[in-house]
């Protein structure tokens, strides 16, 4: 599924003395499945980026171009084919539950895909989120931050779309739930053929899995690039952003008279490490 | 994609109208009701519409806000519309009376734009205070007066919020026809009780945590004393009241 954003300008109350930029001249473009990270600090438009996507805001100028629909401002038709086929997880789980159970909002999604075919049952999207079917007769509201996180994933992940947009995802969230997030995405990417696009400011979590990293910086896209973008510490400190760790460790041991790769996973730094070492 | 109406949301500017006493502003609207109420004449009604239009002006509130509110009310106005053509009254007649609802909505949308929730709270106390005489629980009265104001912009939020949950996924409002939004409120509306139920024991667990107490008064302090402008902006209503007394020959 293709993605291109052309120009985009999003200002809200455009003329009025609240006025406010979200977005100023945005362009990129999406291709091919991968995972890809839209990194930035706060009200940088992350999230205008999601909801730019999935239709749900149109551009002030430029459009937004997603398969063979255009959003820009134009009243769009069977919009509920293309959102079907976008899962969108929200910054805040709790905005995304509408039902009394867990089973009812799974199935308020699939009762609204037009398409029967590769849709995931809410015993089976529960299991991909590492839930058990005890959660089904549970009231979202009340679930915890992590819990209710992974029911929203669940409902987006039972429609079966082909592009997976998830929003601050991983804030708020354990290290095991990090690693079997990894996990389920890298599985969606490279078995099912999936784009996943990842609205963070983790940017420890982005280096580890993206493939490719947008840079965002008070409404502007500053740099794209392959992951080793992130290794620019003072482009990711200009941008008020932290340092990934493991750049910060593998540049300090490398100022030393160090010489070690750059890597992205710990457990290969460590054997990095220790072959650099002894 | 973001919602049209704005009714009881603050709007933060520095204005003539932001500055003017809350209490003020609530004798000038209750004047403005009661008289759009009781006076069918289509001058005293002119008078008040400008009147509510030179606030909107002097507010500094981007005047399409004002506008959406009455695009809003389009359906009320078609429906008014109707039913004078049904009656057989006089056009002069279905103009007064849409002159009446615009002034009256436009009017409540300029109070509730440029008063705070504090501020509006503080004025209905002051306001009611006549009745402190006769044991009346005035600060609990107050405070469930400004509840209701403020819970209409509570249901929107609420109702924004699920609309962009549906619509995410794959139940589309936005580029929805009529028919289909009715449809979707529909099917919604029950749902949508539930959350704002919810939202409102959030709300009120707020208040507890915060000791909020109902026994006393929490608006204890004086804002924006009345000057100049708000003798000024009495006068002129006083001068609609004068005129309606005049019109139905009183005075």
């Amino acid at each position: 599924m293709e993605i291109k954003f052309s120009h985009v300008n999003l200002i809200l109350d455009k003329g009025t003395p609240l006025e406010k930029t979200i977005l100023n001249d945005v362009s990129f473009e999406i291709k091919e499945e991968g995972i890809y990270s839209f990194i930035g600090s706060s009200n940088s438009g992350k999230t205008a980026i999601g909801d730019l996507i999935q239709f749900l805001i149109s551009p002030t100028d430029g459009f937004v171009k997603v398969n063979k629909y255009i959003n820009n401002c134009g009243n769009q038709k069977n919009i509920n084919n293309l959102r079907t086929d976008i899962g969108y997880v929200f910054k805040n789980p709790y905005d995304m539950f509408l039902c009394k159970t867990v089973r009812e909002e799974i199935d308020f999604s699939l009762n609204n895909c037009k398409r029967k075919k590769g849709l995931i049952s809410a015993s089976d999207a529960l299991k991909l989120v590492e839930l058990d079917d005890s959660y089904l007769d549970l009231n979202p509201q009340i679930l915890t931050l992590s819990d209710a996180k992974k029911v929203a994933l669940a409902c987006v992940l039972s429609m079966n779309p082909s592009i997976l947009i998830l929003d601050e995802y991983t804030c708020g969230i354990d290290n095991n739930d990090k690693k079997n997030l990894e996990r389920l995405i890298r599985m969606l990417k490279n078995k099912y053929k999936k784009t996943i696009i990842l609205l963070t400011k983790d940017t420890n979590y982005a280096y580890q899995v993206s493939d490719k990293v947008f840079i965002m910086c008070l409404t502007n896209l500053v740099s794209s690039g392959d992951k080793t973008l992130l290794q620019n510490e003072e482009l990711i400190k200009n941008c008020n952003l932290e340092v990934p760790k493991i750049v910060s460790f593998i540049n300090e041991c490398n100022k030393n008279g160090h010489d070690i790769y750059h890597y992205t996973n710990i457990l290969d730094l460590i054997k990095g490490v220790y072959r650099d070492v002894f | 994609m973001y919602s049209r109406n704005s009714f009881g949301s603050y709007y933060p500017v520095n204005s003539l109208v932001h500055r003017l006493n809350p209490i003020v502003k609530l004798i000038n609207f209750i004047i403005v009701v009661i008289l759009s109420i009781i006076s069918n004449s289509i001058y005293i009604n002119s008078f008040i519409l400008i009147l509510v239009v030179i606030l909107m002006l002097l507010s500094y509130i981007p005047f399409k806000y004002y506008c959406d509110s009455i695009w809003s009310f389009r359906y009320i106005f078609i429906i008014v519309a109707f039913v004078c053509a049904y009656f057989n009254t006089s056009l002069e007649v279905c103009i007064v009376y849409i002159m009446k609802i615009i002034s009256i909505v436009e009017y409540l949308y300029i109070i509730s734009f440029t008063t705070s929730p504090s501020e509006s709270c503080y004025a209905i106390e002051k306001f009611l205070s006549f009745f402190n005489i006769l044991g009346i629980p005035l600060s609990k009265l107050a405070f469930k007066l400004n509840s209701m104001l403020r819970y209409l912009p509570l249901c929107l939020s609420v109702e924004n919020k699920m609309l962009k949950a549906s619509s995410s996924r794959g139940m589309d409002y936005y580029y929805a026809n009529i028919f289909k939004r009715m449809w979707i409120a529909l099917k919604l509306y029950l749902k949508k009780r539930r959350l704002i139920k919810l939202k409102n024991k959030q709300i009120s667990d707020t208040y507890k945590q915060r000791l909020f107490s109902l026994k006393r008064y929490r608006t204890n302090y004086r804002t924006n004393k009345v000057g100049f402008y708000d003798m000024i902006l009495l006068l002129f209503h006083v001068t609609l009241i004068l005129l309606y007394l005049k019109d139905k020959g009183v005075i």
